[in-house]
């Protein structure tokens, strides 16, 4: 019964947000808000993660609404759900930032790396306890992919480093940087299949 | 690049991996081909898997000030929701200007000493209510902040609310949906979407006592054409099972039992029909697969 209210939490979640982009694409500022207080926390910790100073991410997530605001009308439901759409944009734009600052400055940072604020960081005090569970389900379920698989991905991912670039920057020989990438993208589509209900049968 | 390359090569450049000339060859692959629905599709799916990196990240809750700053942001600059409507306080510095003005003109009479000590004690009046006015304003913001505060925490609750009600209203199940949960080998199939397709469903199955029943709630339905349902078995053709109705909200439906009795089934599927449903389907719309 779990997993039932689970997957239909989710379901409803996600068609409020398509509603709430139909309603941001008539120009309507409250549903901007509504979906701020509904992302805003989680393109946050994207973009603070991609950048790791709290100033240029917030920058970055206010971006990321603005860019929302002017292309809601272009949103697709059938390519994205809402809150992936918005994390693509974000870190998008993070990256961007990001390669736009000097080679040696973001060594620098990934050096003296901050992974979080921890005075103002933290779970939204009022998040849904369904997108609390579903995010656990889903940390535990990446948890599983071995170590060198998701320490690639996530070079590539946060810090938008190229086959070439992580192979540099782990010693490691580019044929199984590129292997571990593949890999591991293989097991997120598998995962992205199984989700929200992590605990169904198959999927085709 | 053959689609089985582009297949294997979606996943890294949807992530961002790729070097500039597998990027390059990619990407002219995609110039020629990025238009075909099963392309667009495996596109789409990439990044949607590359994006699950970003939701497992613990939310970071932003700045007092990031909200405001995108609304002073938008084209067309609109007053928070949410803002207190302070009413300015009216500020006592022009009655002091005008007295300090007054005691001023008056500073030529003969009575000048008198109202120079009158100028001085209405510049020590006008300081100190230019310092009462700033303690005000600035108490006047914090209370700002504290009911902006205070409103969003109940738009919350007022949304969380609202979302635990449409899902309580939900909860009277159909009544084959509530026999089924007591069932000790209960098992969940989610129906996901074929390409080019939206919605998903959850079918609650169970293999001990033959009987299944779909459930969706973000199906759309279309006047004039039926929600039908299907049991595939291995190597056969999918069978007609019956049909999703709306039931308290959501669409429901219970898979013919009979054709549980025909073997294990391979996967469960919802197509969208002519009205009365097909003998074979015509449009798939969701396939969810048993596992072993």
């Amino acid at each position: 019964m779990f997993f039932l209210i689970a997957t239909l939490a989710a379901e409803a979640r996600h068609a409020r947000d398509r509603r709430l982009l139909e309603r941001l694409a008539r120009g309507e500022h409250d549903a901007l808000r509504l979906l701020y207080e509904g992302h805003g926390a989680q393109v946050l910790a994207v973009t603070l993660r991609v950048l790791r100073r709290r100033a240029e991410a917030e920058e970055v997530v206010q971006e990321t609404f603005l860019e929302a605001w002017k292309r809601a009308g272009e949103y697709d439901p059938k390519r994205a759900p809402v809150h992936g759409w918005l994390l693509t944009i974000a870190r998008t734009r993070a990256i961007d930032r990001l390669r736009s600052r000097e080679t040696a400055q973001r060594t620098a940072d990934a050096q003296a790396a901050e992974p979080s604020d921890p005075g103002r960081g933290g779970p939204a005090p009022l998040e849904l306890v369904e997108a609390r569970q579903d995010r656990q389900r889903l940390q535990a379920a990446l948890a599983t992919l071995p170590a060198e698989q998701r320490a690639a991905l996530d070079l590539a991912y946060f810090e938008g480093l190229t086959h070439r670039e992580i192979a540099e920057r782990t010693a490691t020989p580019l044929g199984t940087v590129k292997t571990r990438i593949l890999l591991g993208m293989k097991k997120l589509a598998a995962l992205l299949e199984e989700l929200p209900a992590a605990e169904t049968e198959g999927t085709p | 690049m053959t689609d089985q390359d582009f297949l294997e090569a979606v996943g890294p450049w949807a992530l961002g991996a790729m070097d500039a000339e597998e990027r390059a060859e990619l990407e002219a692959f995609l110039a020629a081909n990025g238009a075909r629905p099963e392309i667009q599709s495996a596109i789409d799916r990439a990044r949607q898997a590359a994006a699950l990196l970003g939701e497992s990240l613990d939310p970071v809750r932003p700045g007092d000030a990031l909200w405001p700053a995108i609304l002073r942001g938008l084209p067309q600059r609109a007053a928070p929701p949410s803002a207190v409507a302070a009413r300015p306080a009216r500020s006592p510095i022009p009655w002091l200007i005008a007295a300090a003005g007054i005691a001023a003109a008056l500073l030529a009479t003969s009575r000048a000493t008198e109202l120079q000590r009158g100028l001085g004690e209405a510049q020590t009046q006008l300081s100190s209510a230019r310092s009462e006015l700033e303690t005000t304003q600035r108490k006047v913001g914090e209370l700002a902040t504290v009911r902006t505060a205070q409103v969003d925490a109940e738009r919350r609750f007022g949304d969380c609310t609202r979302e635990l009600e449409a899902l309580a209203k939900r909860s009277p199940l159909p009544p084959g949906a509530i026999s089924l949960l007591d069932a000790t080998d209960l098992k969940l199939v989610a129906l996901a979407p074929q390409p080019g397709k939206s919605g998903r469903a959850v079918a609650l199955h169970s293999p001990k006592l033959a009987r299944a029943v779909v459930l969706s709630a973000s199906l759309e339905v279309v006047a004039g054409r039926s929600l039908q349902l299907w049991v595939i078995h291995p190597g056969k053709a999918p069978a007609p099972a019956g049909f999703l109705v709306a039931h308290s909200g959501l669409l429901s439906g219970e898979l013919d039992p009979k054709l549980f009795a025909l073997g294990k089934p391979a996967a469960f599927a919802v197509s969208r029909e002519p009205e009365g449903g097909s003998a074979s389907p015509t449009e798939v719309l969701l396939v969810g697969a048993l596992g072993s």
